[in-house]
């Protein structure tokens, strides 16, 4: 990737939050009684959405394609990591709802592979940093290095490390030092690197998709809660079905056919449809139902801390990016309902949980069976 | 808990891959096979068994107890029959416990694999209740309690065991039901995730071996192990010396951070398992803090070694290795506890717990109508009633404020102040109380009403809950004894329906759950009939045992003790004889007992016209005459009594002594029968008794008559109460009829004089008889059997003679008139005549007047005796028996025939006849509750409607259709699961109803409602069908 590039990718992505903070709250929800009312109210809500059309101009055309572009994403994990749907979706729904994601697993059953995938189908940059003890924050943000001019003269310049790439893939992400996470975490969270007083954009879209072993952790550091809190989802895939096993033996799957992945999108769609999934509305009642669901995982008899705002925040654009997935304009229920433990699971603190994070998934679970959810 | 056996608990085999330590490949094929035979819920069945009282039940026992001493003094059938219906309430109660229990089961405890003796461990307890209804559960384990959720799966925190391999729990699950007065238990094992409790670490660390160290020190130059270059923080671990601190993180996040060195290896340990526990723990921890390889030697032949990398491995290798060394101090199981029992509060029923307020107010209501039933039972005002029911609705507050904990105490000393006023008010009272009957009319229901509304302030929890319904049952059996109207039964119904109302109904959970109906209707019908079943077999009670027999006289007009005959209105002068030759007055002789009978001299001419006043109740086993006077002597139209009079006895407790006749001989067989008789009109002082009346309970002075009849000293006035044991003689026809002709036999005394003087008595027969009269009296006479004889006397008479109250008044010889002249008459005619054709073939006869039983009621099993129950009849001689009343007109039958009834045939014949005689008045209160329970309904259906809105409801519907699921679209994957993939419609519907929900810009049309409504129909209907 040149600083071309990576420049233009950081205009576009001012314009991008620019837009974002002009796009207002969606109307209340309103009952489906037929009422006087509700005709103000829709033509309200129409206005308001002539409004963000206008601002957001040529990408009202990408509206049509979120969900076959989504569909094609995960159609193309699908046809490398071997079953394991449910994942390839959330992954997309990440991509979609600017998120990173973390995948948690035991070796060996296509976490790289699936990160790999991500990156490949997407069509920006690429790049994979395996994390070490050794690895320094330089080393994944860049650093100022001595450049001579053609003068003959010296100067510092800096020169971008591995994180500026569209998708980063980060493996064993509990192996490098917290110093070297908290740099990475940040750039991520940021989208920024600061050198030497220097802001550096990273490009847009940015994906971070790390990996770690939460079995093997002699000799790693474990996230801690800040860390964990920075990634909009944890998934673990876990070991695929015999058949689907069977075919990753063949070839059929797995890694032999990544090379046959193209690239299915540009970046410029990917920014569009991340612009469209925010103007997918969420009503006050499913907004209400992630309050429940918060509150519950913080009155649960097992948690030591439940899920914090941003979880709820981050919940919510998640399910968002779901409900654009299945070519909606709006939130459903069941969005927030079949995210709720890949979303807010890491970001519970289980008493005795061993520092995995099944045992928040499962209070989430937990928590999500017992609150009702909204209806009509 | 159950350990591993030392045996298969050799030597585990570390595997680290997937996580999880596994103990040896044979434990965990045992544990895996004993899990799936036992599955599918039926891992848990054990047997059930009774495990405890509930708190409060004990009251009920007392209650019960006290309930059958009521019984055992007033004899009352309504108290036996609210006995019944406790007792079969309190085994239903019972076997509702049973049957709650065996619903419910524990399908499986999770636990962490790791813990350290004394430390706080989080068991998930999983249930199974296919009733779904809501429940209170709490695990008892090692004295931590916790209430659970019901919501299936309950963490429940518990101070780990003892040291060593934990493979199974036993779990006791235990129920009482809705009432809960009996705990059942079900014990059963439940297979866990091999649970390591480690020992906390002590003693001083092992020595250790460090032969084979794998560097031997090169990195340091030889000086022996050195710990690796720093390269980060982690978190401080306990036992690290202060240097390891990183202060700067450290003040940074508020927790202690330690230097984190490089893990670079320096030194192997190997350690023995067979070290002791604690040092053994200690020692590995050492050695992972300061960053070695440790290895743990198992002490087989094969000299393995396992590697121990992680605090885990650290519990799991100390937890196996205190197991092993110590096997026999674990054999006592600890045990998982599931206390459970169905409630309408999720998970908030102990007894610390506010109880539901509106089980709360049906207790009271309970209290109100046992309260006011005695109340009535005892005459109250209605001023005191209305205190009463005051006193209670205060208590019901205060209870209310007591259990919102704002409890202070200027409301103890309030109640204390009014409790002992009332005490002083009582203790003034009893000290003018003379009998019994009057402290258990007075002071004793006074007491009770005051224990009721203090004991009303301090129900707060279920216990108390239950204590006061306890009390309330002792008030109603204590009003159903004392109480001898017809409205017992009413009575009893209103209080049951609410007691058990009181006792079992709570908060409903949530909006959706209903309360089902068609469970409570076949509870309350099997209940009946189980009642009535058993009550059949309960004899109707003999009445009151003799330590308890009431009396009471009020004041009356008095005479002295010459046992003259005093009427209802105190006067003494006899009926006056109509002047000769003219008909005597008849009609209204002004006062409802001013029966003729009851006076010195009986003109078989005058009847009075009687009406239909109650004049008093009789509480008694069975029907019987109850005799107020007899006379011997006719002159053909007038009887008079014997003018002897007998001798005084001074009450309450009088003995009459048995006059001629009376003796039956010895070998009869003869019973105890017990009479109370409540005056409730003015009578005359005449005595009634049934039978031979041997002991009589009367507040004042009695005169037993030579012929038998007892009279006071003064009138019974409204309000008097005596009883009267009789001597029954257990006749049978065939008894009488094996005593031959009387005649016979009684004619050989007759050479004896003194016996022929006494006889002479019974036999004389007036000059006026006629021929006719003694030749039909001769003609119908039975050779050989006088009991024939009077049968075939009375068959004459019904058949040639009509009863007739307004027959013409006989010109000269009453009998010869009614057997031959008008042939009508009436009662006192009729035995006149009786008396009359017997004593001319010899047979000892005389007249007795008084009272027929009258009608009985059925609940409270009293007889209710108005005043045109008055009657006459006639009394033989039977040498054997003694004197037998006969009576031609009215139906009541030989002692040893009668029937004895029983509460329980007694109740149902009352039920049915009561539903038989009034169906409109039945279905009408059917059809109002039906409506009413419809009419709630309806509202509450109403209600859920608007507040539902109709896509709300065609929500409800679409979600019952897959039961479990959260969302819409989860059910729509549900329902796709079980319809096949073929289905239509699922998650059309389900978008459809997620769109009207969340969708802002979508206005729905009635034609997207009716199809939505239509696929949900059709998905019914394919559900139906399969």
């Amino acid at each position: 990737m040149n600083a071309e590039e990576t420049s233009g990718g950081a205009v576009k992505n001012h314009v991008a939050r620019a837009d974002e903070r002009n796009v207002q709250l969606p109307p209340p929800p309103h009952a489906p009684s037929v009422d006087p009312s509700t005709s103000d109210t829709s033509s309200t809500a129409a206005q308001l959405r002539a409004d963000t059309d206008a601002h957001t101009g040529a990408d009202t055309d990408a509206s049509i394609d979120v969900r076959s572009i989504g569909q094609e994403l995960v159609g193309a994990i699908d046809a490398v990591v071997a079953g394991h749907h449910d994942v390839a979706e959330i992954a997309v729904a990440t991509l979609f709802a600017r998120g990173h994601l973390l995948i948690e697993d035991i070796p060996g059953v296509g976490k790289t592979l699936l990160a790999q995938v991500i990156a490949r189908a997407v069509g920006g940059s690429f790049s994979r940093i395996q994390g070490t003890p050794d690895l320094l924050p330089g080393d994944v943000t860049g650093s100022m290095m001595p450049v001579t001019d053609a003068r003959g003269g010296t100067e510092l310049r800096f020169r971008p490390g591995p994180i500026f790439a569209n998708v980063v893939v980060f493996d064993e992400l509990n192996r490098a030092t917290p110093r070297t996470q908290s740099a990475l975490l940040e750039a991520a969270e940021e989208a920024t690197v600061t050198v030497d007083g220097d802001a550096h954009r990273l490009p847009g879209p940015f994906m971070l998709v790390a990996t770690q072993n939460p079995i093997e952790i002699a000799g790693t550091y474990g996230l801690g809660e800040g860390s964990l809190d920075r990634f909009a989802a944890v998934v673990s895939p876990g070991r695929a079905a015999p058949e689907f096993e069977l075919d990753v033996l063949t070839g059929r799957r797995g890694r032999s056919m990544l090379g046959a992945i193209e690239a299915i999108t540009t970046t410029a769609r990917i920014e569009s449809i991340q612009h469209e999934v925010d103007r997918v509305r969420v009503s006050d009642a499913v907004g209400r139902y992630v309050v429940d669901l918060l509150t519950a995982t913080r009155t649960h008899p097992a948690a030591r801390l439940g899920a914090s705002t941003r979880a709820g925040v981050s919940l919510i654009s998640l399910a968002r990016a779901r409900a654009a997935l299945h070519d909606r304009s709006y939130v459903v229920a069941d969005d927030v309902a079949s995210l709720a433990a890949t979303s807010l699971g890491h970001r519970v603190m289980v008493a005795d949980s061993n520092g995995s994070t099944t045992a928040g998934r499962d209070l989430v679970a937990e928590c999500v069976a017992t609150v009702p959810a909204p209806t009509a | 808990m159950t350990l591993l056996d030392t045996d298969t608990a050799t030597p585990p085999a570390a595997d680290l891959s997937d996580g999880r330590v596994r103990i040896e490949d044979r434990t965990v094929e045992a544990v895996d096979a004993a899990r799936t035979s036992n599955d599918h819920g039926r891992r848990d069945r054990g047997r059930c068994r009774p495990a405890a009282l509930a708190p409060g039940s004990l009251a009920f026992l007392g209650a019960w107890g006290v309930g059958l001493a009521i019984a055992r003094l007033t004899g009352a059938a309504a108290v036996v029959l609210l006995l019944v219906a406790g007792a079969v309430a309190l085994l239903g109660s019972v076997v509702a416990g049973w049957w709650r229990l065996r619903r419910v089961s524990v399908d499986a405890v999770s636990v962490a694999r790791t813990a350290t003796v004394g430390d706080d461990l989080i068991l998930t307890v999983r249930h199974v209740d296919p009733a779904r209804s809501p429940v209170a559960v709490q695990v008892d384990i090692l004295g931590t309690t916790c209430p659970l959720d019901p919501s299936g799966s309950t963490p429940v925190v518990v101070v780990a065991p003892a040291a060593g391999v934990v493979v199974d729990l036993g779990v006791t699950v235990r129920s009482a039901g809705a009432v809960g007065v009996v705990w059942w238990r079900r014990r059963s094992r439940l297979a866990i995730d091999p649970l390591h409790v480690a020992p906390r670490a002590d003693g001083a660390p092992l020595p250790v071996d460090r032969r084979s160290t794998v560097d031997p020190g090169e990195s340091t130059g030889g000086n022996g192990p050195r710990i690796g270059d720093l390269d980060g923080t982690r978190q401080w671990r306990a036992g690290e010396g202060q240097k390891s601190i990183h202060w700067p993180s450290t003040l940074r996040s508020g927790e202690v951070i330690a230097f984190d060195r490089s893990a670079a290896t320096e030194t192997r340990w190997v350690l023995p398992l067979t070290a002791e526990a604690g040092r053994l723990r200690r020692t590995m921890e050492d050695g992972l803090r300061h960053g070695h390889a440790v290895d743990l030697e198992i002490d087989d032949e094969s000299g393995r070694t396992e590697p121990i990398r992680h605090r885990d491995d650290v519990l799991v290798w100390s937890a196996i290795a205190a197991h092993r060394q110590t096997p026999a101090q674990h054999s006592s199981p600890d045990r998982v506890a599931v206390w459970k029992r169905q409630v309408t509060r999720p998970a908030r029923r102990d007894s610390s717990v506010p109880l539901a307020p509106r089980q709360r107010l049906l207790t009271a209501l309970a209290a109100v109508i046992a309260l006011n039933m005695l109340s009535g039972a005892l005459d109250a005002s209605l001023a005191s009633r209305g205190a009463v029911t005051l006193g209670i609705a205060v208590a019901t507050g205060l209870s209310f404020w007591a259990s919102a904990g704002r409890r202070t105490i200027w409301i103890r000393a309030l109640i204390a102040v009014v409790a002992l006023g009332a005490l002083a008010r009582i203790a003034v009272e009893s000290a003018g109380i003379g009998g019994l009957l009057e402290a258990l009319r007075g002071p004793l229901p006074d007491l009770l009403l005051l224990l009721v509304a203090l004991h009303g302030a301090e129900i707060v929890d279920r216990r108390t809950n239950r204590v006061h319904v306890a009390i309330t049952f002792v008030v109603v059996a204590y009003a159903a004894g004392l109480r001898i109207d017809g409205n017992v039964g009413f009575w009893l119904l209103a209080w049951g329906v609410v007691a058990i109302a009181a006792m079992t109904v709570g908060e409903p959970v949530s909006r959706t759950t209903r309360v089902r109906i068609a469970p409570i209707v076949a509870w309350c019908v099997v209940g009946l009939a189980a009642t009535i079943g058993l009550a059949a077999f309960v004899p109707i009670p003999d009445g009151p045992a003799s330590l308890g027999l009431p009396s009471l006289s009020p004041p009356g007009a008095t005479i002295d003790s010459s046992g003259a005959l005093l009427g209802p209105d105190g006067s003494t002068s006899p009926t006056p004889p109509p002047p000769p030759g003219q008909a005597p007055a008849r009609g209204a002789l002004g006062q409802a007992g001013g029966y003729p009978g009851f006076s010195d001299t009986l003109d078989t001419a005058v009847r009075g016209d009687l009406g239909d006043e109650v004049v008093m109740r009789v509480r008694a086993p069975e029907p019987a005459f109850w005799r107020g006077q007899i006379f011997t002597e006719f002159d053909g139209r007038t009887w008079r009594v014997t003018p002897e009079r007998g001798r005084t006895v001074q009450g309450p407790q009088i003995d009459v002594r048995p006059t001629i006749g009376d003796l039956p001989a010895t070998g009869t067989p003869t019973a105890e029968f017990v009479q109370t008789y409540i005056v409730e009109a003015d009578l005359p002082n005449v005595i009634f008794g049934a039978g031979r009346p041997q002991t009589v309970i009367f507040d004042g002075s009695v005169v037993t008559r030579s012929d038998g009849a007892l009279r006071a000293d003064r009138t019974l006035t409204d309000g008097t109460v005596y009883s009267v044991v009789s001597q029954r003689v257990d006749v049978t026809s065939d008894v009488l009829r094996a005593q031959g002709d009387l005649g016979d036999f009684f004619g050989r005394f007759e050479t004896d004089p003194t016996l022929a003087s006494e006889l002479d008595r019974f036999l004389e027969i007036p000059d006026s008889t006629s021929r006719a009269t003694l030749a039909l009296a001769a003609d119908l006479r039975v050779p050989g059997s006088t009991y024939d004889t009077i049968l075939a006397y009375q068959a004459w008479m019904g058949l040639n003679t009509l009863y007739d109250l307004n027959a013409p008044v006989p010109d000269g010889d009453a009998v010869d008139d009614f057997l031959f002249g008008s042939q009508r008459g009436f009662c006192e005619q009729i035995a006149s005549s009786l008396v009359v054709m017997l004593r001319s073939q010899g047979v000892p006869a005389r007249l007795a007047t008084g009272y027929v039983p009258g009608t009985r009621d059925r609940i409270s099993g009293v007889f209710e005796v108005k005043a045109s129950d008055a009657h006459a009849w006639v009394e033989v001689w039977f040498p054997e028996t003694g004197w037998e009343a006969f009576d031609p007109t009215a139906e009541v039958p030989l002692a040893g025939d009668a029937d004895r009834s029983t509460v329980g045939a007694d109740a149902a014949g009352a039920i049915l006849d009561g539903a038989l005689s009034h169906p409109v008045e039945v279905g009408g209160v059917i059809l109002v509750l039906g409506a009413a329970a419809a009419a709630v309904r309806g509202v509450g259906e109403l209600r859920r409607r608007r507040r539902r809105g109709p896509w709300g409801l065609l929500h409800d519907r679409f979600m019952q259709l897959a039961p479990g699921a959260v969302t819409a679209p989860a059910a729509a994957t549900r329902l796709m699961a079980v319809l096949g993939p073929d289905t239509f419609g699922p998650h059309e519907v389900a978008d459809t109803l997620d769109r009207v929900a969340f969708d802002p810009d979508h206005t729905p049309t009635s034609d997207d409602r009716r199809r939505v409504a239509a696929d949900i129909a059709s998905l019914e209907r394919e559900l139906r069908d399969r």
